[in-house]
């Protein structure tokens, strides 16, 4: 297989087959939190895909470069979720300064990102499969892919829900849930796509 | 006294993190594939949980208020990776089963919530009781989640098999089945509040 | 700019005080997991070989003919010096996972044991590789020539996943003259 080849079957495996919401379970905070309304998805999906690759990129140096030669792989957690932090605070600064549309955008998803697990999940997973720098990219990308696609869905479906007539105790989150559970279903469906 | 007891009950039910406040899902859908993984993943959680209650709220007078947010952080990620480094050490099976939801506990919303709006605010005695609280109210919610999938899906309760002619759906072990469980978790609370507060 | 150096000297303390604890617990544990997994790797070792008390772990491992299927590490079991058999680790890709599987073989070139170390197949159908029913299956055969459904009867509804782990035998079989 191609370099390319390789690359593509990351991609989709990281955004479809094994769906970070879906079969990960993670990021599901934002996840039930998010997804009322479509606009209000986009708006984040763009927000974790920009931070989740930049987190993937940085947290590569501090990782190859900083904690492996000075051996001190047991402050991994540690610093990564500092990294993080710091990240989005730079880039919550930085959209501020130099694109207020893009702020009023994202600005107020940015501060909820740092407790987004899915972040930290992302770049402790590129450490653990051994991920290049390229294939830590790609895969970023395919995770906050695949996020991005599971809150629209989710989203399109409650905007409907909110018309239906539900039973009583089933209302609000239970609902959330069931749904959630049937579209998880629907992602069982997706292994075995890659070979 | 009284006061404690308060602060205590209200993590088990009122404010139970995960089934009324819904934060800190993540390694609760994850990990409950089994009893076993459930009551691991409890006791870690608990650990750090206390931990920082207490190391948060005895620390208050020195905490600056404008850099509060990274010193829990680093508080946190420390009870984190001692954690980790304890069950790697003394449990590798267990190790094996939670896997990076070990770390991940350093991003449980619940834990740096408690720490931002209770323990920074309270004092070491208080902060005690609500970390124990939340973290018997955290245990119950994953352990009872636990019990569902792994009766549901394979048919067994902590490997031990209950009936003999049930015959389990793999779906419950699988993806779908944590989110349905947690629904009817919720579904039944609800109900029950419901009951309660109709008297 | 007063209290800027505050902030900064307060974070540094923290800091300083959490990477100190972390080293003190790392240095007290880090001990404990490397006896783990070599303890971990002999037992299962011993599992797949239980006449041998020693194994050797071999410097260079051979090419696989099969570009699908990967040889990991081939370990010797002895006992007292003299060889025993040999031990396996090799991996292929499955329906949805990369399978990774021990095979021992005896002196003979025989089969003794198969066992599925790590597999993440459809659950309760590709999983069902792992049990004893399908891979008794594989003892005693010796040559390359096992194909699913002539004299391998697959799992039901995992033919995919049945026919990497024979994959995967074949091959190991094929360096018999190691």
């Amino acid at each position: 297989m191609n370099l390319l080849g390789k690359l593509l079957i990351l991609f989709i495996s990281a955004a479809l087959i094994n769906n970070i919401v879906f079969m990960r379970f993670l990021a599901l905070c934002p996840f039930v939190g998010m997804s009322t309304q479509i606009e209000v998805s986009l708006g984040m999906g763009a927000a974790v895909t920009f931070v989740m690759v930049m987190a993937s990129v940085v947290t590569f140096f501090v990782y190859y470069y900083i904690l492996v030669p000075l051996n001190l792989l047991f402050l991994r957690t540690i610093a990564f979720i500092l990294v993080i932090a710091v990240l989005v605070q730079l880039v919550e600064m930085v959209i501020r300064k130099f694109s207020p549309n893009l702020y009023k955008a994202m600005g107020i998803y940015l501060p909820l990102i740092t407790t987004n697990c899915a972040i930290l999940g992302v770049t402790l997973l590129n450490i653990n499969y051994g991920h290049n720098l390229i294939e830590a990219i790609v895969y970023a990308l395919g995770v906050s892919l695949g996020f991005t696609i599971a809150l629209i869905l989710l989203a399109s479906i409650r905007e409907r829900l909110s018309y239906s007539d539900i039973p009583n105790f089933w209302q609000g989150y239970p609902i959330v849930f069931i749904t959630a559970g049937l579209l998880a279903l629907i992602f069982l469906g997706f292994q075995g796509l890659a070979h | 006294m009284k006061e404690f007891f308060k602060y205590l009950i209200n993590g088990i039910f009122k404010e139970n993190p995960v089934l009324v406040l819904m934060i800190g899902l993540c390694s609760v859908l994850a990990v409950s594939t089994t009893v076993e993984n459930a009551i691991g993943m409890g006791l870690a959680f608990s650990f750090v949980m206390i931990f920082s209650n207490l190391f948060v709220s005895s620390l208050r007078p020195i905490i600056p208020n404008n850099i509060r947010i990274p010193i829990f952080i680093v508080v946190i990620a420390t009870f984190t990776t001692i954690v980790d480094l304890i069950i790697s050490a003394y449990f590798p099976e267990l190790y094996k089963a939670l896997g990076i939801f070990i770390p991940l506990i350093v991003v449980n919303c619940i834990i740096i919530g408690r720490a931002e709006g209770f323990a920074y605010k309270h004092n070491v005695v208080e902060s005690l009781a609500d970390g124990v609280g939340i973290s018997i109210g955290y245990i119950w919610a994953i352990v009872a989640l636990g019990l569902i999938r792994e009766f549901l899906g394979s048919g067994t309760v902590l490997d031990k098999v209950i009936i003999q002619s049930f015959n389990p759906a793999k779906v419950f072990s699988m993806p779908p089945g944590a989110f349905w469980g947690i629904a009817l978790l919720m579904g039944i609370l609800k109900w029950v509040q419901q009951k309660i507060s109709r008297r | 700019m007063k209290n800027l150096l505050r902030y900064g000297l307060t974070l540094m303390l923290i800091c300083g005080i959490a990477a100190g604890v972390l080293a003190f617990t790392y240095e007290r544990t880090q001990k404990i997991i490397a006896l783990n997994k070599i303890r971990e790797k002999e037992n299962l070792l011993k599992e797949m070989l239980p006449k041998a008390t020693k194994f050797v772990m071999l410097s260079n491992t051979p090419k696989a003919n099969d570009s699908s299927v990967k040889i990991h590490e081939i370990y010797v079991g002895k006992n007292i010096e003299s060889i025993v058999g040999t031990v396996w680790e090799v991996s292929t890709y499955g329906y949805s996972s990369e399978i990774f599987l021990l095979v021992a073989l005896s002196t003979d070139k025989k089969i003794e044991k198969i066992k599925i170390l790590s597999q993440q197949e459809t659950p309760g159908l590709g999983t069902e590789i792992t049990k004893r029913d399908f891979l008794d299956q594989f003892i005693g055969k010796n040559t390359p020539n096992l194909e699913v459904n002539k004299n391998i009867m697959p799992v039901s509804g995992a033919t995919i996943s049945s026919s990497a782990v024979v994959r995967a035998i074949n091959e190991v079989l094929r360096h018999n003259g190691l």
